[in-house]
């Protein structure tokens, strides 16, 4: 794999890795934090409908 | 563009309307952002014959292009995005403007992380102060101050007008300086990679793998803005929930 890209396979495959790490490392986080806000505002709304639970 | 469309535009402020778009927009993007980033980043990496002066190193065009595109035009469109808040206090285009801060900051940071390694290898340093360079740190550190500021605010109408105001200074600096650079015929890195003139633009081998890539990463951001300009949609509804909670009790 390192003999790939000649004399040049560090600076591509650092290259590659480190943006497709750090894409999905956006792309986890916004997914994550969609899904703990769409529970935590179900939660909210089921508590101010029902104040006596 | 006809006074129908523009209606239909406004209707999404509604943030009913907006989710109910976001249910079409977010898996067609998904899908189209897989595909053209996945067939664009093999044809590309694997593919195409290296270039007969940057050898190799030339396959990092196909990440260090589409990140610098998605990162200078995610700037606009959240200036856009901060004047019309500005301008008409839609909310949605005040959290769809903050949801796209952390888009266009990591895709800067991709931009300057694969330019330096490039630039390692073919120019033998990692940074110089080149216009087009230092045009990117700019850029990076106005989305990192609009991040900051979004932090530091806590009174929501507060922060809203600042970043506002923030986004659009920072459009002066970091889009100007940006397209500034293409009447600045100096420093180390080239010219526009694509152009319309058929001399200057890239060998074809190396531009359709580039366009796919490009589209890829344009599909990309606006999967992650849907996404994001959602989570911000229901915070803001929790707060409000809350307000009414504190109010009726």
């Amino acid at each position: 794999m390192l003999e790939l890209f000649g004399n040049y396979s560090f600076v591509i495959i650092s290259s590659y890795l480190i943006s497709i790490i750090l894409v999905l490392v956006l792309i986890l986080q916004s997914l994550l934090s969609k899904l703990v806000s769409e529970r935590k505002l179900k939660e909210r709304e089921e508590n101010v409908e029902k104040p006596g639970r | 563009m006809s006074p129908k469309l523009i209606d239909t535009f406004w209707e999404f402020s509604n943030p009913t309307k907006f989710k109910r778009l976001a249910r079409y927009v977010i898996p067609l993007s998904a899908g189209i952002a897989l595909t053209c980033i996945v067939v664009g980043l093999i044809w590309g990496l694997f593919y195409t014959e290296p270039d007969y002066k940057q050898m190799e190193t030339v396959k990092i065009i196909f990440l260090h292009v589409p990140a610098a595109f998605v990162a200078i035009n995610t700037y606009l469109v959240m200036t856009i995005a901060s004047l019309i808040w500005l301008i008409r206090r839609h909310y949605i285009s005040l959290l769809a403007a903050k949801a796209a801060a952390p888009i266009g900051f990591m895709m800067t940071i991709i931009t300057i992380i694969t330019g330096s390694l490039w630039g390692s290898s073919t120019w033998g340093t990692f940074w110089v102060w080149d216009p087009r360079l230092t045009s990117f740190a700019i850029l990076l550190c106005f989305y990192l101050g609009y991040i900051v500021l979004w932090s530091a605010l806590n009174k929501l109408e507060t922060a809203s007008n600042v970043t506002s105001l923030f986004c659009i200074l920072g459009s002066i600096f970091a889009l100007l300086s940006r397209y500034i650079v293409f009447f600045i015929d100096q420093g180390l890195h080239q010219g526009p990679t694509l152009s319309l003139d058929e001399e200057k633009n890239i060998d074809n081998s190396y531009y359709f793998p580039l366009i796919l890539s490009l589209i890829g990463f344009s599909a990309l951001s606006i999967y992650l803005l849907f996404i994001r300009t959602i989570t911000e949609i229901n915070i803001h509804r929790i707060s409000l929930v809350e307000k009414r909670g504190e109010s009726g009790a």
